[in-house]
């Protein structure tokens, strides 16, 4: 690291800051910067929210699952966690109990044997990130 | 042997003893119910605390973590019986403060601090081990502003008072903790946080603060060390944490590499690996990492404790804007923080260069 002294450790300093400088204002001119309202954020997990599109979407994945379509029931339960992720939370009352949890598993394994019927990358993506949110987090 | 050897450690030996056994025990800790790879996360624990207390309202982050309270009460005790306690502070408390703030706010964005992404890459998680590579890279950073006489005022002596506040608060919330119970503590099940018993997190707190205290037992200073000193003794408790958290998880099956399959975790490397970068370049500057942090602040350094502080209130604020990430991915606002968080440490390495 003794390379990276005097002029030269300035010169990268000043252009990191210039780049995180303009990356943060690119972000902030572009990007979906809305703020929770200060309601929710008081309110917290027991924001309500909209049930009936949860339902919804949970039961076109039930319809989707009974058909044999993986990736369309897997996509269907993505847009429910998302809406409400309590749907995708074992300790929540909302959630879509254990035997949506071992199919879910069921279908990750088909998808690591790479048979079909367990859908492409699409359904790869959703049922990933169902499992990362199913178990893990902060809290 | 002698006693004096764990009192006051110094072999490489001893601290890499130290290490296994506090990663086998934050192993044991998400086994016995804490979220996968989050037996000992200090910036994870701090959001929960901040919810506790009621900086954020987010039910499933709000829990008011018995390791944390012990981790501080376990670094008092282990500082007072090894004559270590001495209340300082004054050198640098807005820059502990704010530093400490970009630094949970770097953890949040890669949702764990420095020792969760060592249980995280212990879990056979790839973006662990690539925030893991990012922290190495921003220590590495720093170091060359070291070597140019980066240095932080020096703290004055203060009076004993004001170092006990800390473990008295903690010890009070601990205490009303145990008696009142969960009601207090914020974590109702179902919809709580997860969490292993209350007097096993209690007893595993102590014994990382006074093992932490002793040991002196930081990730990012490990490196560091490493890097400036060649003295490796501090990495070899680095990584025995590591291989021991790994022996662990393989022995209970919590080992399962894969990318898109690590709990809780999101899948954009890049933020992951920038996130941790600006986390270890900061905790350089400041003198620690969230843990150490921590640990510092209840051997009587004021100066930590102002980061502590910087890091609670920025643990509730990471919920209320939309910092923090999720598996679903980075936020806008969670990128926005990182990229401030390097603006932040790059200026202030720059202010106290070559200072005399």
């Amino acid at each position: 690291m003794e390379i990276l002294s005097g002029k030269r450790l300035t010169l990268l300093a000043a252009l990191l800051t210039a780049a995180s400088l303009a990356g943060a204002l690119g972000i902030a001119a572009t990007g979906d910067l809305r703020l929770p309202m200060a309601a929710d954020a008081r309110r917290g997990d027991a924001a309500k929210p909209d049930t009936a599109r949860v339902s919804a979407e949970i039961a076109l994945a039930g319809e989707a699952s009974v058909a044999g379509d993986v990736a369309a029931a897997l996509a269907h339960y993505r847009a429910a966690a998302l809406l409400d992720p309590r749907v995708v939370d074992p300790r929540s009352p909302a959630f879509l109990g254990p035997a949506f949890e071992a199919r879910l598993k069921e279908w990750i394994a088909a998808q690591k044997k790479g048979g079909g019927g367990a859908g492409g990358t699409q359904a790869r993506s959703d049922a990933a990130f169902l499992f990362r949110r199913m178990y893990g987090g902060c809290g | 042997m002698s006693p004096k050897r764990f009192l006051y450690p110094e072999s490489a030996a001893v601290l890499a003893a130290a290490g296994a056994l506090l990663g086998a025990l934050a192993v044991g800790l998400a086994v016995l119910g804490n979220p996968a790879s989050t037996g000992l996360c200090a910036s994870c624990f701090l959001v929960n605390v901040a919810g506790a207390l009621g900086l954020h309202a987010r039910e499933s982050q709000s829990y008011l973590r018995p390791v944390i309270l012990g981790i501080v009460l376990g670094a008092f005790f282990a500082a007072s019986a090894g004559k270590e306690f001495r209340v300082r502070g004054g050198g640098s408390p807005v820059r502990h403060f704010f530093g400490g703030a970009f630094i949970l706010l770097g953890c949040e964005v890669f949702i764990g601090c420095p020792i969760k992404a060592l249980l995280r890459t212990a879990g056979g998680g790839a973006a662990g081990l690539v925030g893991l590579s990012g922290l190495i890279a921003g220590v590495l950073f720093a170091t060359a502003y070291l070597r140019e006489g980066f240095s932080l005022p020096a703290p004055r002596a203060l009076p004993e008072g004001a170092g006990l506040v800390l473990p008295g608060a903690a010890f009070l919330l601990l205490a009303l903790s145990a008696g009142i119970g969960e009601s207090f503590a914020g974590s109702g099940f179902p919809s709580g946080a997860r969490h292993a018993p209350f007097a096993a997190s209690a007893a595993a707190g102590l014994l990382f603060g006074a093992v932490g205290q002793r040991t002196r037992f930081c990730v990012t200073g490990s490196v560091r060390t490493a890097a400036l000193a060649r003295d490796f003794r501090e990495a070899s408790g680095t990584a025995a944490f590591l291989l021991a958290a790994i022996a662990v998880n393989l022995f209970t099956g919590g080992f399962a590499p894969a990318l898109s399959l690590e709990p809780g975790a999101h899948t954009d490397l890049f933020w992951a690996f920038l996130a941790l970068a600006m986390v270890g370049f900061g905790a350089i500057l400041v003198n620690g990492c969230p843990f150490r942090q921590l640990v510092r602040a209840s051997s009587g350094d004021l100066d930590a404790a102002a980061g502590v502080a910087g890091m609670l209130l920025a643990a509730g604020l990471s919920v209320r804007w939309g910092i923090g990430s999720s598996p679903a991915g980075v936020t806008p606002a969670g990128k926005i923080a990182v990229l401030l968080g390097c603006v932040f440490f790059l200026a202030l390495a720059a202010w106290k260069r070559k200072v005399d």
